[in-house]
This record gives C-alpha cells, structure tokens and sequence, in this order.
C-alpha cells in the first residue's frame, strides 16, 4: 500500500470518535469492519477527486453516523424496554413490581405535591415587573426590639424626598369599607395606595386606569378601582361597570379601573382608593399606619438603599427628636414581606422531609434490586456465557429501572394532582400564594428529575453487582441457592434506610411535642368554646358621628345580650387571635430609673367593660370601666405592663401614664395577661382604654354563648338588621376557629410529617424484614448444621438477625447524630421543646430499635422451623 | 413463511441493494459498498453506517448468515456475509412487488417512451 493511500491518522481519529456515538454493544461487534470500510471509501474519493469529493464524503458519513446511531439507540432501548416490561410483568415478580411502582409512586408523589406548594409561595416570580428590585421598608426601634413596624405618612414623605437608593416608593394603608348601591350591603377588603403603586409594582389595570396623582387632590371627584373578583361579582364582568358609582361608607365613587385579584402581596383585596389627604395622618410623625414599598434605584443594591435609608432616617432623629428619636429604618426584600421567615423554613424543612423519604424510597427499590438480582443470577450468568457484555447488561437494568421510576412517577404525578387539588382547600390562610398552586413546568421538571435520580439510585448498585460476578460464579451460585447470603450491599442499605427514618422520625417526635404544647398554653381568658365575633364597619366615618356609633355599639350590645343563649357581649377595638394588633410606647408619668426612657411598647384596645367580662379575663386590682360616664382618660392594663412599668411592685392604681402620642391616662384597673396575637406569642403587655375616649369606625363584638356560638350568627345579623338596615355584618367567627387557624400550619406541618416519617419507617422496616429473610433462605444450610450441632431454634433465630439488627442499630444512631447535627434548622419551628431534648432523643431511638426488632424477628423465626434432617439430606 | 417474509415488506431501499449485491457471492462490507456502486453506475454509494446497522438487522433476521474471517488482498481480516434462502424470497417478493408497482404505471399510461 502505498505512502499515498494511507489514511492519515487524524482522519481515523475522527471516524473513531463519530464511532462512539453508537451503542457500545453495536461498537464491540462493528466497529473494526466499519474502520476498514470508511479507510477504503476514503481512498477511494482520494484518488477519485479533489477536496470537494472529499468534503462530500465526510458530510455523508457525519450525517450516516449520527442518523443511523440514533436508530440503533432506539432499536436498543426499544428491545431493552420490552425486555424489562415482558420481565417486570410475569406473574412471579407482581409483588416486586406492585412494591416497587408504589414505593416510588408515593416517594416521587410526595415530593412533587411539596414541590409545587414550595414553588408556588417561595420560588415562583411574583407578578410584577423585575419582581427583585421591589422592596419594602420598615421603620425600627432598635432599642425596643421593634424591626417591623410600619411607617407615618410624614416619614414617608421625607423618604420619598431624600432617600436616593429607589427610583419610586409607593404607600398604602387598610381602608376596609361597606359598600352600599342599592345592592345587599357588602363589607370588603380595601386599601388606600399612592398613584404610584401600579406604576411601582408594573402590575396593568385589566380594564380601566391606574390612579393619578390628580385623584388625590381636593376638588377630583372620588374615584375608585375594584378586583376583578368583586367586579364579576357585582357586575358580571360587564365593561360598562366603569364609569358606574359604587357607594363605598356612603359616599358615591366612581369605578375607574379593575385591578388583577392578584397582587402578590394579597389576593382578597376587593377595593382599592386613593390615599387622598387625611389631615390627622399628613400632619402626625408619630402614627405609624402606612405600609411602604419601593423599587431599587438603578443599579442599587439592597445593602446600599439600607445604608442610604438609614442616613435618612437618622436625620429625621435629629431633626424631629419629639417624634423620631431612637427610631430607624429597614429595607427587604418584598418576598420577605409576604412569606414570613416560619412559613419558609417550615416548607423547607417538609421539602427536606420528603426529598428524605424518596431516599428511603430509592434506597428501598434498590435493596428489592438486589435481592432480585441474587435469584436472578442464573438468568445474567446465562447471558454473560451467551455473549452479552457487561456493559450490556448494566443497560439493561438501569433501562428496567427507569421503566419503573417512569411508572412509579406517573402515578405519583397524579397523586400529586389530587394532592394539591385538595391543598388549595386545605392551606391554611396563613400561608400566602397559595392560590397558585399548580404543576406547571418547573414542578414536572422537577418530578422528572426524581424520576431519573431514583432509576440511578435505585439501579446502580444491583448493576454494579452484576458488572462484578462472572459467568462462573452466577451460574454456580444460582446452582446452590443454600450457600452465600451474606451480602454487605443490602446491609448496608439498610443502615442508610434507618438512618432516614431516624431522622424524620425525631423531627416528627418534636413537631408532635411542639404542637400539644402550643395546645395547652394558657390563653388568658376562659373557655374560648363559647365565644363568637363579628366585625362590623359604621359606614359613617366622620368624627362628629362618634356619639352616634358609640350609641349604635351600646344598643347593639344591649340587643345581643337579650338573645336566647346569650350570656353575655361586649365591644372592642380588636379580639385575640385577630388579624391585626395596634401598638404604642407607655412610660410612667413620673420618671423612674427602672424603665427604660423610649418607654414599653404595649398592644392597646379600645373595650367596654363588657369586653372583659364575655371573655372572662380575670380583674386583678382596682376596677373596670363603668357602663356610663367613664372619664375619657381612664386605663387597664394587663398585669404584664404593669409589671414592666412598675417593676420595683409599687402599687399601679392611680398612677398616670404617657403614651407615645404624649397623652395621658390614669390607671384604674389591672387585668389578667391575654395572648393576644398567637398560641407561640407570648402574652403581650396591653394597655386597655374606654369607649368614652374613643371609637374605631370598625370595632368587633365579642358574644359568650350558652349554646353553639355558630348558631347564632343569624340572630346577631338579625339584631344588627333591626338597629340599622343598611349595616352590614362581616367575618363572623367562632372563637375555637380562630384559635384552630392559628395553629393551623403548626398542625399540617405536623401531620404531614409525621406522616412521611410513618412512611419511611414503614419502609425501611419492610426493607429489614426483606434483608434478613432473605439471608435465612440463603442460609438455611448453615443454619440446619448449626441446630443439628447442638444450636437451640431461639440461638439460630438470634443468629440470623445478628448482623441486620447490628446494622440497624449503627443506623439508628448515625439518624440520631444527623438530628443533633441538623437541630438549628429546626429550632424556629419549635415550641416548648427544644431540638436536643434528650427524653425525644431516648425515647424515638428505642422506639425504633424496638421497631427494627420486630421487623427483623418476624422474618428470621423461619430459622427456628428449620428442619436439619431434611435440609442437609436434601443439600 | 411466505407471510412473516412479506410483512418485511417493502424493503428499505439499502436493504434490497445489500441482498442483490449478495445474490451471486459472499462479500464483505466494503465489497458490498462497492458492488452497489458498481451495479447502479455510482449513483448509489452507502456509507459504512447505513451498511452496518443493516447488516446487523438482516443477520437477526436471519436473512444473511456471517461466514468465518477471511484474508482479502488488503491483507486485512474480514468478515463475509452469505444470502439464506430467506433472503433469497424476501428479495424475489420485493421484486415481484416492484414489478406489480411497473405494470400498474404501465397500464395507467406513465411509463416513459424508452422503458
């Protein structure tokens, strides 16, 4: 052969490459011939033409390789996928098809419904533009140990003027009203916004516009936007409700825009207005009302507009000491504002809990592999004598793997669809985005990845043990089922199952201990079983009506407590386990060296003496207010203020103090400590005034009952009816399920993951038993000679769980150390237990040793049936 | 017999050129590359590919057997392929379809003057 018609070695480099992109069993059988065929055309077209007979030539044999490798790859998986499902589908390995399918059709299932809840609230892109440069701002009072407070409208305005880290900073404040025309009565969720809230946020009127700054000013006649909800409600979703005037506490607006129903910090925001000027609000630096959120200035980061903002505020310290000394402020990031740091961490912490069971799972298919893969010896020694290629056969298993992964994640995939179906109903409120929850690309990317990783998990070690036994050892193995059987691979396994189980276990044990204590702290006032509120919005607001609600309240009052059933009501400005808290700094008139001089912060309520009573909240000292005639700056307070207030024990009782506000009040009652605001929360320090000194537009009634209080919400409504047609009545709720709501994501969170630890308890014990009864079949014979040796059946029972039970054990304890490991993680979502309590500790781990007991009993009394007669004269 | 030959039908065009060019002698690879180019005036060149993957399915197929390695004059070692008397039928019903299809463009007036 001439120098000439070689091939130059580059060019076989190339082939050899394009070559690998067959399969490696077509690549073992062809790829010499296929050398030598491609050397010869390619001398042929070199001495045949030129470069472009050559160019030619390499073109045609890319697009021959790569177009007839694809087809071989499919021909292969094709074969291989019939191979498993023909081998999946006989009847003798029903039951390890049937485990294996809802073992990952739960594990994959599971993950997936978290998943979407996890993507809709914390991963999923708020909907407005550039969702990461939007933030909110907080005023703080370091010293108090305020780092949440919102805004006064003064302040806002110094931002707005000052701050240079935000292109725009937009505000809004509650504004809940009636609305009235001609219609039912309806009492809706509202806010007042600056006009530049939409702009700010990028969020479009569906219909309609925005606001402009002209509607804020006196002389525009009033304007609203409502929610497409309240707009297809009200008007069919009729264009022509623009334009339309919709009374709103009275006073006749004109509907100017429909807003989206989600604005991504709220969903049941049905009215929207604009900010307008509220003279008590412009001109007080110290009534912090607003909620403020801004967009980050070009090119800003946080960490700048933090340090830009805080420069701001202190020199409004400075400048307006009455009123901003000691106080600062914050930026977050507005996801921070809506997802609050527990409802994140406890999704994490179930993400985390049910990418664990998958493992278990995984881990659990894997051990079925392999005890599958030790009768299957025979069957892989055959093939290998035939011929087939390690390589080959590892395909093959991995292909049966991901056929099963595949089925398993179908029907998890539809488990999880009916699981958060039922979700959207069963969420607690407290958990926002959770109106959209659905399987959308993200989520379905993220089951198919569970599905691959669980083929590979699942399949690579019982492949692996068959890439390392030779044809040999298979097919005598397969001869002797009696001899062997001990296989460290499934000891193993199992270790890592308990070790999973542990952990979710403890984690379980902890959550179920934090929730019966969140269910027995003391509450503050008595049997909350018989309680019913209600909250009702006078539409007229102005402040010369005051007298006219007080008396509207007072006959009301008078009224329900006439009802059959009725034990008693009473008035206030908010009822525990409410939505909202009101809160102000008190300081003792007198100065004194034991108080701090910002002062206490404290809820404070506006009650009626009625109030007390219907929720029965304990008087202490002194009195409560009179029905009549109470002096305006009369005071309660809870014994915890007073104690704050007065911590050298002096005598409360007709003491005056100072609000934030700079009025005062003198002290004639102290009451029992109420947990105001949630079971976790501790008791706030309250301070309690009079209806005489003032009276919210909105106040809520508080009804004790003899009967179910539920029972009487058409009585109530009738009630409120008789005294004034045009009212209407809201959020009526029964005292035992506000309670049930507070504790209701605590509860879920629980539930769910208890179940998931039951799960993967449930199948890592079953992964025990499958080990240790496998190994007293394969070792039946040395069982046999040990019993005719003179074992007794109880020694042979114990030696055949010896070594599963070891592995357990070192299992169980590596669980243990990975809980102690990852206690600060869960330490926010606790309450009254801590992570290291060591009785939860003791107990779950001897709970499981007992568990893993059994689990490896129950299979190895075979051992003690073992007839050595038979056995060794059949062996 | 005939039955399970004729759902192989019709036949991937390389397919029928690997049969013909094995009806008369056992070849190898590139000798079947080169009789097809030969037989059809070098309109017809298969790449190693297309020819490979084939001869792994008519060998399942067992339309083509795989005769022991020879020496060819290239001094390389070889593999030759012989024609079953499958293959052969397979290839007798391709073509008596193919001969079907003419006659019926024949009748319908297509075929062009020199045919």
């Amino acid at each position: 052969m001439s120098a000439a018609s070689r091939v130059p070695v580059w060019a076989e480099r190339v082939y050899a490459a394009l070559l690998r992109t067959y399969p490696a069993s077509f690549r073992e059988e062809y790829a010499g011939e296929m050398r030598a065929a491609f050397r010869s055309r390619w001398r042929e077209e070199r001495q045949a033409g030129g470069p472009l007979g050559m160019a030619h030539l390499w073109l045609a044999v890319l697009v021959d390789t790569l177009v007839t490798a694809a087809r071989t790859h499919g021909e292969v998986l094709g074969g291989d996928l019939r191979y498993a499902a023909r081998s999946l589908g006989r009847r003798e390995n029903w039951s390890f098809t049937g485990a294996a399918l809802l073992t990952l059709a739960l594990g994959i299932g599971a993950v997936t419904a978290i998943f979407t809840i996890v993507h809709a609230v914390l991963l999923a892109p708020l909907p407005y533009r550039d969702p990461g440069r939007v933030v909110r701002l907080w005023e703080t009072q370091p010293a108090l140990g305020v780092d949440s407070f919102p805004s006064s409208m003064p302040n806002f305005r110094s931002w707005r003027e000052s701050a240079r880290g935000f292109s725009q900073l937009a505000a809004l404040r509650e504004a809940s009203s009636n609305l009235t025309d001609g219609r039912r009565p309806e009492h809706v969720t509202g806010f007042r916004v600056t006009a530049n809230l939409w702009d700010l946020l990028g969020l479009q009127p569906v219909a309609g516009r925005a606001f402009t700054p002209e509607d804020d000013l006196p002389g525009h006649g009033p304007v609203a936007m409502i929610s497409e909800g309240l707009w297809k409600r009200r008007y069919g979703g009729l264009a022509s409700a623009l334009g339309h005037t919709l009374d709103v506490n009275l006073v006749p607006h004109v509907i100017v825009g429909i807003v989206p129903q989600d604005v991504g910090f709220a969903t049941g925001v049905d009215l929207w207005l604009p900010m307008g000027r509220d003279p008590e609000l412009e001109q007080n630096r110290g009534d912090h009302r607003l909620t403020v959120v801004g967009r980050l200035a070009p090119g800003v980061v946080l960490g700048q507009a933090q340090g830009d903002l805080q420069r701001v505020a202190s020199q409004l310290a400075r400048e307006f000491p009455g009123t901003n000394q000691g106080w600062s402020a914050r930026v977050a990031p507005v996801r921070d504002w809506i997802v609050d740091a527990e409802v994140g961490q406890r999704l994490r912490i179930l993400l985390a809990a049910v990418a664990l069971l998958l493992l278990v799972a995984a881990t659990n298919v894997a051990n079925l592999q392999i005890a599958r893969a030790g009768s299957r010896l025979r069957e892989i020694g055959v093939r290998l004598a035939l011929g087939a290629s390690r390589a080959r056969l590892v395909r093959q298993m991995l292909t049966e793997n991901l056929l099963l992964a595949t089925g398993g994640g179908i029907v998890g995939l539809a488990l999880a669809w009916g699981c958060v179906r039922a979700a959207a109903a069963v969420l607690p409120v407290s958990i926002p985005r959770r109106d959209n929850l659905s399987l959308d690309l993200p989520v379905l990317l993220v089951a198919g990845l569970c599905v691959g990783a669980t083929a590979l998990l699942a399949g690579l070690l019982p492949a692996r043990m068959a890439l390392r036994s030779n044809v040999r050892d298979a097919l005598q193995q397969a001869g002797r089922a009696t001899a062997g059987g001990r296989s460290p691979a499934r000891h193993a396994l199992v270790a890592v199952q308990l070790a999973l189980a542990t952990l979710l276990v403890v984690c379980a044990a902890l959550l179920t201990q934090s929730l019966v204590r969140l269910q027995q702290v003391a509450l503050g006032f008595a049997d909350p079983d018989h309680l019913l509120t209600t909250r009702i919005t006078r539409s007229d607001t102005a402040d010369e009506r005051i007298g006219d609600n007080r008396e509207f309240f007072d006959a009301l009052v008078e009224q329900v407590r006439g009802l059959p059933g009725v034990v008693s009501a009473g008035v206030s400005s908010e009822v525990p386990f409410g939505a909202d808290d009101t809160s102000m700094t008190i300081l003792p008139a007198l100065p004194s060296a034991s108080v701090p001089k910002e002062g206490v912060q404290a809820s404070w309520r506006i009650v009626t003496t009625g109030y007390f009573q219907t929720l029965r909240v304990p008087l202490r000292q002194g009195r409560l207010f009179a029905a009549r005639g109470e002096p305006r700056e009369s005071m309660v307070l809870s014994e915890g203020l007073a104690r704050r207030l007065w911590p050298d024990g002096q005598d409360p009782l007709g003491r005056e103090v100072s609000l934030g506000n700079r009025q005062r009040f003198k002290v004639v009652g102290i009451v029992g400590d109420v947990r105001q605001l949630g079971l976790k929360q501790e008791p706030t320090p309250t301070m309690y005034m009079s209806t005489s000194w003032y009276l919210w537009p909105t106040m809520s009634l508080t009804v004790r009952t003899r009967i179910e209080p539920a029972a009487l919400i058409p009585d109530v409504r009738a009630a409120v009816a008789r005294l004034d047609p045009h009212q209407p009545v809201a959020g009526f709720q029964t005292m035992r399920s506000a309670i049930a709501a507070n504790a209701a994501a605590p509860r879920l969170n629980t539930l769910l993951l208890a179940s998931f630890a039951g799960l993967a308890l449930v199948l890592a014990a079953v992964g025990v038993a499958g080990v240790v009864g496998h190994t007293v079949g394969q070792r039946t014979r040395e069982l046999a000679v040990r019993l005719a040796l003179g074992s007794t059946p109880g020694q042979a029972v114990r030696h055949a769980m010896r070594d599963a039970l070891r592995m357990c054990a070192l299992g169980i304890l590596l669980g243990l150390g990975a809980a102690l490991a990852l206690g600060p993680a869960f330490k926010s979502v606790l309450y009254g237990v801590g992570a290291y309590d060591p009785l939860t500790l003791l107990l779950t781990a001897a709970a499981l040793l007992a568990a893993a007991t059994l689990a490896c009993w129950l299979p190895a009394r075979r051992a003690s049936r073992i007839s050595p007669c038979v056995t060794l004269r059949e062996g | 017999m005939d039955n399970e030959l004729e759902s192989l039908l019709p036949l991937p065009f390389a397919t029928f050129h690997i049969l013909v060019a094995l009806s008369d002698a056992d070849r190898h690879g590139y000798a079947i590359m080169q009789e097809v180019a030969q037989r059809t005036g070098g309109r017809t060149k298969l790449n190693p590919g297309t020819l490979y993957t084939t001869i792994q399915r008519l060998l399942e197929k067992g339309l083509i057997v795989e005769l022991s390695e020879r020496q060819d004059e290239d001094d390389e070692r070889r593999r030759y392929y012989r024609l079953t008397s499958s293959g052969k039928r397979v290839a007798q019903l391709e073509l008596a379809r193919l001969t079907e299809m003419v006659s019926l463009g024949r009748r319908a007036g297509l075929a062009p003057e020199e045919v």
